[in-house]
C-alpha cells in the first residue's frame, strides 16, 4: 500500500522562560488510504500538538526542531503558510474538541460553513449555502436550513461538534485528522458521525487519525491503534491483536483503566500517583510496576515482536511471552 | 423591537440620573470655599450690601429651598445666570459646546481612523520597524503633557514654518464666521459652501487635533492591538486557519471580534476628552466648554458650574448609549 501521510521522527518543542521543552521525541507513523489510526494517551501525551503539526499550526512557542511529515511526495514542514492554506481544510481536514471556541460567535453558522466551502470551492454563496445544508444534514443536524442562521451560542455544545465535523467533511479531503470526535455528543450522534467518517474512507480512500481517550471508540472504528506517552508511540499494532494482549505496561494499565471506569470502580482504580516521565530513559519508567535499572539508563528503541506492531519496552519481549504479568 | 425598547428605557432613566446628579452637584458645589456674592459686590462692600445682595441671590435660604428652586427653573429650561459673564447659562454653553465639540470629534475621529489601522497592523505583524516605532511612539505619547506637546508644535507650525496660524482661537479675525448651523465653524462652512471659513477653521483646527491625537491615541491603538492580539490567537481564527480560510478573512474574523473592546475605549476617550482637553483649550485660546468649567470653578460660579456639570452628564450618557448600542450592533450575543 502507499502511504497516503509519512510522519517521520517528528521532533516539536515548546519555548518557555526557563528554557525549551521538547514535546514530541521523534514521532514515526504512516497512514495508508483507507486506514483509520486511533491515537490514545492521556492528557499532555502530545496527541494534539501532532495533529497540529501536521497542518503547520504551530507558531511560535512551539518549534519543529527536526523530521518530515510527507504528503503527496513533499515535505509538508517545508511548505510556507500560502501553500498550507491550499492544503488545509481540502487535503486534510482537522476537527477539534470544545467546538464552541472554534466557531466564530459574531457570524452565523452558515456563513462560516460557506466561507470554509468557498475557501477552496470556486462556487457562488449560494450554491455554497445549499452545500451546507447538505452537510448539517449529513452529521445529523435537524433543519438544516433552519439552522444556517443561527449563532454558536445559540446551538448545544453537540450540535457544534457537528457543525465542526460538517466543515472538515466540506471536501472530501483526503486525510481526516478528528480530534476528540465524542466529548460532549450522546453516544447514538457519536455513534451516527463515527459510521459517517468509517464511510467516507472506506469509499473514498481516505485516512483518518482519530484521536481519542475513548479506548471503546478507537477498538470500534480504528484499525490501528497507536499509543502515545509523554511525546512518544510506545505502542502501535492492529486493534485486535493490542486489545488481546498490550506489550506495553502503560498500554496495558490504560486499558485496566478503561475497564474499571466502565464498571464504575474508577475510584479504586490503581491510584499510583502521577509522576512526572522521566527524562532520561524510559519515560514511563517511574510509574511503571515492571521497571528495572536498565529501563531508567537508556531511552528503549522499538522493538517489532510481530509484523505490523511494535513498541519501545525492554520487558516486551517478556511481557509478551507470558514471563511477567502486566 | 427589542432595541427600540431598550433605548426607550435608558432614555427615559436618563432624567432619573440627571436629578441625581443635579442634587450632588447642587450641594458639592456649595462647599466650596468663597461665594459668588462677592462677584457682584466686590471685595470692599459693607455687610448689608453682601447680605442684600445674598437675599437677591437667594443664598440666604435653606439650601434645599434653593435646590427646588433651581430645579423648578431647570425644568422651564433656565439654568440661571453666570456670574461672571453676566449671560444666561444656556447662552454660555451655546456658544462654547460647538467649539469643544468640534475639536474633539475630530480628536477621536482621527484617533480611531489611525489608531485602529496601526494597532490591528501592529498586531498581525509582530515584528519590523513599523511596530518598533509604533511601539515606542506608544511609551512616549503617554508620558508627553498635552499642553507642552502643543506648545512645541506651534512653536514649529506657527513660528518657525510659519505653515498654521498661531493660538488665537478658532478662525482668523480677518475671516468672519459662517451662519450658525451647528455651531461648528468646519460643519456650518461646508453647509452653507462658505470655503473662506472652512479653510480658516480647518487650519485652526489643525494643531489642536494634532495634539490632541498624537497624544490620547495611544489609548485606542493599544487597546487595539491587544483585542487583536487576544483574537488573533483565540481557536475560532485557529480553527479557520485550520480549515484553509486565507489569512485576510483570519483576520476579518479577528478584528470583528476585537471590535467591543474597541468601541468602549472609543467611547471612554470622546468621555475623557471633555473635559480632559481643557489644556489644550487654553493653550489654543479655544473658547471652549473646558475652560469655561474652570473659571467657573474658581469664581465660585454657581449656576455656570452646575450647567456644565449637567451638561457633562447628559454627554456621558448618551455616549455610553451609543457605545452599548454599538455592542448591540456587533453582537448578536447581547440580547
Amino acid at each position: 500500500m502507499p502511504t497516503l501521510l509519512a510522519i517521520d521522527d517528528l521532533h516539536v518543542s515548546f519555548e518557555t522562560d526557563r528554557g525549551r521543552t521538547a514535546i514530541l521525541h521523534g514521532i514515526s507513523l504512516d497512514l495508508e488510504p483507507g486506514q483509520t489510526i486511533g491515537v490514545v494517551g492521556e492528557s499532555g501525551s502530545g496527541k494534539t500538538v501532532l495533529v497540529r503539526a501536521v497542518l503547520g499550526l504551530l507558531d511560535a512557542p512551539f518549534a519543529i526542531d527536526g523530521g518530515r511529515i510527507e504528503y503527496e511526495g513533499a515535505n509538508l514542514l517545508e511548505y510556507g503558510e500560502a501553500e498550507l492554506e491550499r492544503i488545509r481544510g481540502r487535503d486534510i481536514a482537522l476537527t477539534t474538541p470544545e467546538p464552541r471556541k472554534h466557531l466564530n460567535p459574531l457570524t452565523t453558522i452558515g456563513d462560516q460553513i460557506a466561507k470554509v466551502i468557498r475557501a477552496h470551492a470556486d462556487v457562488s454563496k449560494e450554491a455554497a449555502m445549499a452545500r451546507a445544508v447538505e452537510l448539517l444534514g449529513m452529521v445529523g443536524i435537524p433543519d438544516p436550513e433552519l439552522r444556517l442562521a443561527g449563532y454558536p451560542h445559540e446551538m448545544s455544545g453537540g450540535m457544534c461538534q457537528r457543525i465542526i465535523i460538517a466543515m472538515a467533511l466540506a471536501h472530501d479531503s483526503k486525510i481526516l485528522l478528528i480530534d476528540e470526535p465524542t466529548a460532549g455528543l450522546d453516544v447514538t450522534i457519536s455513534r451516527q458521525i463515527l459510521d459517517l467518517i468509517r464511510g467516507l474512507v472506506r469509499d473514498r480512500g481516505a485516512a483518518a487519525l482519530i484521536v481519542s481517550r475513548d479506548l471503546g471508540v478507537v477498538a470500534h472504528y480504528c484499525r490501528d491503534v497507536a499509543v502515545m506517552y509523554a511525546g512518544r508511540i510506545v505502542e502501535q499494532a492492529e486493534v485486535g491483536t493490542f486489545f488481546r494482549q498490550p506489550l506495553h505496561p502503560y498500554s496495558a494499565r490504560l486499558l485496566r483503566a478503561a475497564a474499571a471506569a466502565r464498571d464504575r470502580a474508577v475510584g479504586r482504580a490503581e491510584a499510583t500517583a502521577l509522576l512526572p516521565p522521566a527524562l532520561d530513559g524510559c519515560s514511563y519508567a517511574p510509574r511503571c510496576a515492571l521497571a528495572e535499572p536498565a529501563c531508567e539508563a537508556s531511552i528503549p528503541g522499538p522493538a517489532e515482536p510481530a509484523a505490523g506492531r511494535w513498541v519501545r519496552c525492554l520487558r516486551a519481549a517478556a511481557i509478551a511471552h507470558g514471563e511477567v504479568a502486566v | 423591537m427589542r432595541f427600540a425598547r431598550y433605548i426607550a428605557r435608558r432614555l427615559l432613566l436618563l432624567p432619573v440620573q440627571l436629578l441625581l446628579v443635579s442634587l450632588i452637584v447642587f450641594f458639592l458645589v456649595r462647599q466650596m470655599p468663597g461665594e459668588p456674592t462677592f462677584l457682584y459686590t466686590g471685595p470692599f462692600a459693607t455687610k448689608e450690601r453682601v447680605e442684600e445682595v445674598r437675599r437677591q441671590l437667594g443664598l440666604d435660604q435653606p439650601i434645599h429651598v434653593q435646590y427646588v428652586r433651581y430645579i423648578e427653573r431647570v425644568i422651564r429650561g433656565d439654568f440661571g445666570m453666570s456670574l461672571r459673564t453676566s449671560q444666561p447659562v444656556m447662552t454660555d454653553v451655546r456658544q462654547r459646546l460647538p467649539a469643544t465639540m468640534e475639536l474633539i470629534g475630530y480628536a477621536v475621529v482621527f484617533s480611531v481612523l489611525i489608531g485602529v489601522p496601526l494597532g490591528v497592523y501592529t498586531a498581525i505583524r509582530k515584528r519590523g520597524i513599523i511596530n518598533r516605532a509604533v511601539f515606542l511612539y506608544g511609551m512616549m505619547a503617554g508620558a508627553l503633557p498635552d499642553f507642552w506637546f502643543a506648545l512645541i508644535a506651534i512653536f514649529v507650525f506657527f513660528f518657525h514654518l510659519g505653515l498654521l496660524p498661531g493660538p488665537i482661537g478658532r478662525i482668523d479675525l480677518m475671516v468672519s464666521t459662517p451662519e450658525t448651523i451647528t455651531g461648528m465653524y468646519t460643519v456650518d462652512a461646508l453647509l452653507t459652501a462658505n470655503w473662506a471659513a472652512f479653510f480658516s477653521s480647518a487650519s485652526h483646527l489643525f494643531l489642536p487635533v494634532l495634539t490632541l491625537v498624537f497624544i490620547y491615541m495611544p489609548l485606542v491603538l493599544k487597546n487595539a492591538r491587544s483585542a487583536m492580539e487576544d483574537m488573533l490567537g483565540s481557536e475560532f481564527v485557529v480553527y479557520a486557519r485550520a480549515a484553509g480560510l486565507p489569512r485576510l478573512m483570519q483576520w476579518r474574523y479577528a478584528l470583528r471580534n476585537a471590535m467591543p473592546p474597541i468601541i468602549t475605549v472609543t467611547g471612554i476617550l470622546a468621555w475623557f476628552l471633555l473635559g480632559g482637553a481643557v489644556l489644550v483649550e487654553t493653550v489654543f485660546a479655544w473658547g471652549g466648554l473646558g475652560q469655561y468649567a474652570v473659571q467657573s470653578v474658581v469664581n465660585s460660579d454657581y449656576a455656570a458650574l452646575q450647567g456644565v456639570v449637567l451638561l457633562s452628564a447628559v454627554f456621558t450618557m448618551l455616549v455610553f448609549l451609543v457605545v452599548d448600542l454599538a455592542y448591540f450592533v456587533v453582537d448578536p450575543r447581547i440580547k
